[in-house]
Parts: C-alpha cells; sequence; structure tokens
C-alpha cells in the first residue's frame, strides 16, 4: 500500500485573509521510500508534513493511506492509526523529562498498555542507536544528540510504517546529524519504514532516494535517485 | 497515563508536599472545629434535654390590652373604653390540669411527666439568703419525667416526699449558702411570710445558671407558700422518641389554650448560636481549601504551561485529547485523595491530643468533665475527606481541561518547527 495526495490543499485564515499555503499538490509515495521534502523557509515544508501525517486537517483534496479517505476516519480511528502506524520526530526531542530515556521510548506502547511486550523491542532499538548505556537516565542527564536518538527510538517503537521528521538534524551539531541520518537509512533498509524527512540541508537531502522540493506550496521538483 | 502523572508529581516534590499539606490542613482545620464545636455542643444540648424537658406545657400569661376586649363585646365597632379593661393579677396557672393528665396518661408518645408549679422565693439562713425559684414537684413522677435523679450529689430525691417540708437544692448554692444535708433553712414568701424547711440533699446539672438559683419541693408545700392550693404551673413531658418533639408539641398547641413548647424551641436561642459556628466551621474549612485549591490551581497552570511540547508529542504519538485531561486531572484528584487522608490523620491526632488536655476542676461545663469533649462522627471525617477531594478535583479541573483543548499543531508550530 501507499500513501497517495490527490490535489491536496491547505490554508489559513478567514476570507479576505486567506493564505494558501498547499496549492494543489498531486503525490504518492510508496511503501518503504525514504523521502526528503526541501524548500525554504515558509515554503510550507512543515504544513505539508503534519497533513501528511493526519495532524491537521486538509481544506481541500484526497489523502489516501492504506487505501483509505483519511477524511472518512473518525478523530478516534486516526488517533489509532497515528498510534500504530506512524511516528515523528521534530527538531525538538520533546522527551519526557520525568522519565527514564526506556520509558520514554516505550511510551507510545503504553497508550494500548503493551508497554512490557515491547520492552525487548526498546532494548533492541536502543543498542543499535548506540545509546544502549544510558537506558535508565533522565533527559536531563544527556547530550543533545543522545536525546534526539531517545527520540526517534521513540518514534519507531510500535514498528510504524511511516516515520515523519521535521527538521530533525536542526538542533545537532554534524557528528549528531551523520549518526541520525545513519540511523534513518539503516532504519529504511532493514526495518522497510517509510520516511519522510524535512530539512533545508541539501547534503542530507541527497541522501534520500527522493527529493520533494516544495516553493511557495507548488512542487518544484519531485526527483529519484537512480 | 496515571503513571506519568505519578512520575510527574514526584519529579516536583516539593510543590507536591506543599499541595498536599495545604489540603491536609483544611481537611484537618474541619476535623478539628468540628469536633470541638460539636463535641461542646452535643454536651451541651445533652444537658439541655435532661434538665430542659422534651416538652414543657406551661400556662400562657395574659396579659389584657385596651383594646383586648373590643371584639368580645362590641364585635365590629370602634370602642373608646372610659376604664379600660385590665388583668388582675393572678398568677399564671394551667386552668384545668387533670384534663391534661388525661390526655397524657392515654397518648402513646409520651413516655412520663411531672407537674410542677414555681415559686420565686427567698432562701434564708443566718445573714446569708439568696433568691431562687422553687420548683414544686411529685417527687415520684419527676424522677420519671427528669434525670434530676442523676444529677444528685448528696442524698436521695425521693427523700422529699417523705414527710414534712423538705428541699433539695444546688450544689453551688448549698455551698454559698454554708448548708449541709439536713440542716435547716427559712423560706420566705413574697409576703413575707417565713417557714422553716430541712434541706434533704443537693444536685448539680453542672450549669451554675440552674444550680445557684433553683430548688425543689414537694408540690403542695409550694401550692401552699403561693397560696394557690391546687394550682400547676407547668408540666413536663418526657417523650419516648425525643426527636419527635417538635411535631408532637405542635399537636398539642393547636388543640389547647397553654403554651406547648419542644426543648428545642425553647432554646431556640442556642440553636441560632449553633447555626452561627457551623457557619464558621465551614466557612473557615472553606478557606483553607480554597488556599490549597488555589495553590494546585497555580501549579498546574504552570506546568501545563511548560509542558505544551511534551503535549504536542503525545498528541501525535496517538494519545487523544481525553488522555491530556486526564494527566492533569488526576495529579489534582491525586493531591485531593491524599491530602484528604493526610488531613483525617491530622485531624484525628490533634483531636486526640486536644480531648487528652486536662483542665482544672472548676473549669468544666460540667460535674465529672475535666477534659475537652470531642465528637468523633464518621460524617464529620467523610465530610473532610469529600471536601479535600473535591478541592483538587476542582483545582485540577480547569488547567486539565485546557491542556485537552490545546492543538498539536498549534503548539508546534508556535515552538518552532
Ligand atoms: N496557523 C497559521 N496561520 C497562518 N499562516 C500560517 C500558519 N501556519 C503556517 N502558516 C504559514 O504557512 C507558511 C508555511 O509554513 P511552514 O509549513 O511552517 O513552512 P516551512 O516549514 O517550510 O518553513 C508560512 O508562510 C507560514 O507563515
Ligand atoms: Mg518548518
Amino acid at each position: 500500500m501507499s500513501l497517495v495526495a490527490k490535489k491536496i490543499v491547505k490554508s489559513f485564515g478567514q476570507p479576505p485573509n486567506v493564505t494558501i499555503v498547499l496549492k494543489t499538490l498531486s503525490f504518492e509515495i510508496k511503501d518503504g521510500e525514504f523521502v526528503a521534502i526541501t524548500g525554504r523557509s515558509g515554503s510550507g515544508k512543515s504544513t505539508l508534513l503534519y497533513s501528511l501525517s493526519t495532524l491537521d486537517p486538509l481544506n481541500s483534496g484526497t489523502l489516501l493511506l492504506e487505501g483509505k479517505d483519511t477524511s472518512r476516519l473518525s478523530e478516534k480511528a486516526l488517533h489509532e492509526f497515528r498510534n500504530q502506524n506512524m511516528g515523528f520526530v521534530f527538531q525538538f526531542h520533546y522527551l519526557l523529562p520525568e522519565l527514564t530515556c526506556e520509558e520514554n521510548v516505550l511510551f507510545p506502547a503504553r497508550k494500548t498498555n503493551q508497554h512490557e511486550k515491547f520492552r525487548k523491542q526498546a532494548v533492541k532499538l536502543m543498542d543499535d542507536f548506540e545509546i544502549g548505556h544510558i537506558r535508565n537516565k533522565l533527559s536531563g542527564q544527556i547530550s543533545g544528540g543522545e536525546r534526539q536518538r531517545v527520540a526517534i527510538a521513540r518514534a519507531l517503537i510500535m514498528k510504524p510504517k511511516y516515520l515523519f521528521a521535521d527538521e530533525p538534524t536542526g538542533n545537532l551539531d554534524s557528528t549528531s546529524s551523520e549518526k541520525v541520518l545513519k540511523i534513518f537509512e539503516q532504519v529504511n533498509r532493514t526495518l522497510k519504514t517509510t520516511i519522510l524527512m524535512v530539512t533545508h540541508d541539501q547534503g542530507y537531502a541527497n541522501r534520500a532516494k527522493r527529493r520533494i522540493g516544495l516553493k511557495d506550496g507548488n512542487l518544484e521538483f519531485d526527483k529519484k535517485r537512480s | 497515563m496515571l503513571f506519568l502523572a505519578f512520575k510527574q508529581l514526584m519529579a516536583r516534590p516539593l510543590q507536591t508536599l506543599l499541595a498536599l499539606l495545604a489540603i491536609a490542613f483544611g481537611a484537618a482545620a474541619f476535623i478539628i472545629l468540628s469536633g470541638m464545636m460539636l463535641g461542646f455542643r452535643e454536651v451541651f444540648i445533652q444537658r439541655l434535654i435532661n434538665t430542659a424537658a422534651h416538652i414543657s406545657i406551661k400556662a400562657e400569661e395574659k396579659t389584657v390590652e385596651e383594646h383586648s376586649l373590643d371584639s368580645a363585646f362590641f364585635p365590629d365597632k370602634l370602642v373608646k373604653w372610659l376604664v379600660p379593661p385590665v388583668s388582675h393579677d393572678e398568677p399564671p396557672h394551667i386552668e384545668y390540669p387533670q384534663g391534661w393528665f388525661d390526655k397524657l396518661d392515654t397518648d402513646e408518645a409520651v413516655e412520663a411527666y411531672a407537674p410542677q408549679l414555681v415559686a420565686q422565693v427567698l432562701l434564708s439562713r443566718g445573714k446569708l439568703s439568696r433568691t431562687i425559684a422553687l420548683i414544686g414537684v411529685e417527687p415520684e413522677k419527676q424522677i420519671r419525667a427528669t434525670d434530676v435523679q442523676s444529677d444528685m450529689t448528696v442524698g436521695n430525691f425521693l427523700d422529699i416526699g417523705k414527710g414534712g417540708f423538705q428541699v433539695i437544692i444546688g450544689e453551688s448554692l448549698a455551698q454559698k449558702l454554708g448548708v449541709r444535708q439536713n440542716d435547716n433553712l427559712n423560706i420566705v414568701d413574697t409576703k413575707g411570710e417565713v417557714r422553716p424547711a430541712k434541706v434533704a440533699g443537693f444536685f448539680s446539672t453542672g450549669m451554675v445558671q440552674i444550680d445557684d438559683v433553683t430548688g425543689y419541693a414537694p408540690i403542695h408545700y409550694v401550692q401552699e407558700v403561693n397560696q394557690t392550693p391546687g394550682q400547676v404551673s407547668q408540666i413536663i413531658v418526657k417523650l419516648k422518641d425525643i426527636t419527635r418533639a417538635k411535631t408532637v408539641a405542635d399537636n398539642w398547641a393547636a388543640l389547647s389554650r397553654e403554651k406547648v413548647q419542644s426543648w428545642d424551641e425553647a432554646n431556640a436561642n442556642f440553636f441560632a448560636v449553633f447555626t452561627m459556628q457551623d457557619m464558621i466551621r465551614y466557612i473557615l474549612s472553606a478557606v483553607v481549601l480554597m488556599i490549597a485549591a488555589f495553590v494546585i490551581f497555580i501549579v498546574l497552570n504552570m506546568i501545563v504551561m511548560q509542558k505544551r511540547g511534551e503535549i504536542a508529542i503525545l498528541r501525535s504519538m496517538g494519545y487523544e485529547a481525553g488522555d491530556i485531561i486526564r494527566l492533569f486531572l488526576s495529579q489534582g484528584i491525586f493531591l485531593g485523595f491524599f491530602g484528604g487522608l493526610l488531613g483525617l490523620g491530622l485531624g484525628t491526632l490533634v483531636c486526640l491530643y486536644v480531648q487528652s488536655i486536662k483542665f482544672g476542676q472548676g473549669m468544666g461545663m460540667s460535674r465529672g468533665m475535666d477534659h475537652m469533649l470531642i465528637a468523633w462522627h464518621t460524617y464529620i471525617y467523610v465530610t473532610a475527606f469529600l471536601l479535600a477531594f473535591f478541592s483538587g478535583l476542582a483545582a485540577g479541573f480547569w488547567p486539565a481541561y485546557r491542556a485537552g483543548r490545546m492543538h498539536p499543531i498549534d503548539i508546534l508550530r508556535s515552538e518552532g518547527g
């Protein structure tokens, strides 16, 4: 299955002060793709990501996930879908400071009371991401790069089909950023997770197999690496 | 979510402790105030019931004024009396006591009754004298209708019925007059006539306003002193069920010329004071709890603002608005619940302590009472706990609701995504 956007439009404000941010975009993202979304600041990258991840409803157009029209799904169904099939990473890590790194990673599983079942998975992910040694630390006690990797492990704990990342390296130094990119590549390769990553760094964007360029809410380019 | 809520509370131990204590103080304040006020009140009411009779039937003091008789003599006319009518000076008494006796003998609700005649007399012994209300009683009936026998400190109440002019007076009065059991006193009536009487014993209700100015004598002696043979000024009634006093009194009052009062009507002024006390009790506790709730409210509101980003990520990972509400509301509830429990403990301890304080003789309101009496009713504790619990709930409500209404997108954008 795949993610299909048909003529999606997203605007803000009430007439006559309407800003159209996404101007009738159409594209399809197949399972297992690693897509970078690039563009200048204000071009609508974040808005596109929030819309595709069902966090923000569309003004018009259709978004099909697993063949289902998302506008027909209830709030509850969307929540459940996000919990089971989507992981999020933002520029800021948003870890819960009261919990250990491991508990943070497991937190999505708590929604369905399955955290014990997923504990092994958490340990494995954290080992894979070289953060196994900080499992029992609080987020205040670790470095920025480690925090972001804990956040990625949290996004992947439910083995989601999709990983949405909005400027995941925006707050990191180059060493930490490189580690994040490595993890994304590894996850895409081994777990077949579909990744949509917003970035304004051309170098990182080039690591993706496909690049979608936005300009003022229009599709500037959509290139696949051969 | 409870897991996270608990972790968040534990992550700020000082604020949590402060909020818990504030709630606990509120609940404890209610328990302590209620324990002391109600403890005192119940003893007081018990005394009142014992001394004041469940129902008293008294002759109505009829005052005749200038126009009282107009309608009887000249209905529908405006009257100007040349010599206005006045009441003649007869002490109030029950017109037909036998009618009442017959009625009380057969009434199901009545446990016992005792007719009385009260006369104002002077007690004198040597150079000392006191004015008292001398209550003429039929001893057998009196002890069945009242607790006077158990108030006896010296002698037996029935002794005054054993011939001769014998009286029983308050112990404190006896001390002031310097009389002992079997001493003789002089009783001086309003006309100045002097009669000797023997002191058969003493009683003490614990209330000076009674003990200092009251004496008992056989009713026929008082009738003689009063020069009103056969008269009865009031009938004291003891009911099988005191809670029905008001109903029964009202029923009887509707059918008679006498003034029929239940014990609580007769002491309405005390009940006004009790109402005041209740207000103070509730207002004080409410103020403390409101401060506590305010502390929780401020803290939670602050936390919600600090945690906007975390709320956004929780929402994005599939937690619903209801989960977010639960996260913060449960913290308010937790503080209310455990603050309430803490308050119960604290209140109980303080009450136990107050109860254990002994105070010197003479300070007590009643003989044999040398410490504060504390009420231990379950409902005090239930109320205190519920007050605490709902303060926490109320304090958590608005911050939780606000957090639930936050949209993840708005948060992410404002945090710079
Ligand atoms: N809630 C909003 N109301 C009005 N305009 C908005 C709102 N959210 C985003 N925008 C506008 O949409 C445009 C795209 O924003 P965004 O998707 O954040 O861009 P990017 O992530 O590419 O920097 C910007 O011009 C921004 O001002
Ligand atoms: Mg952006």
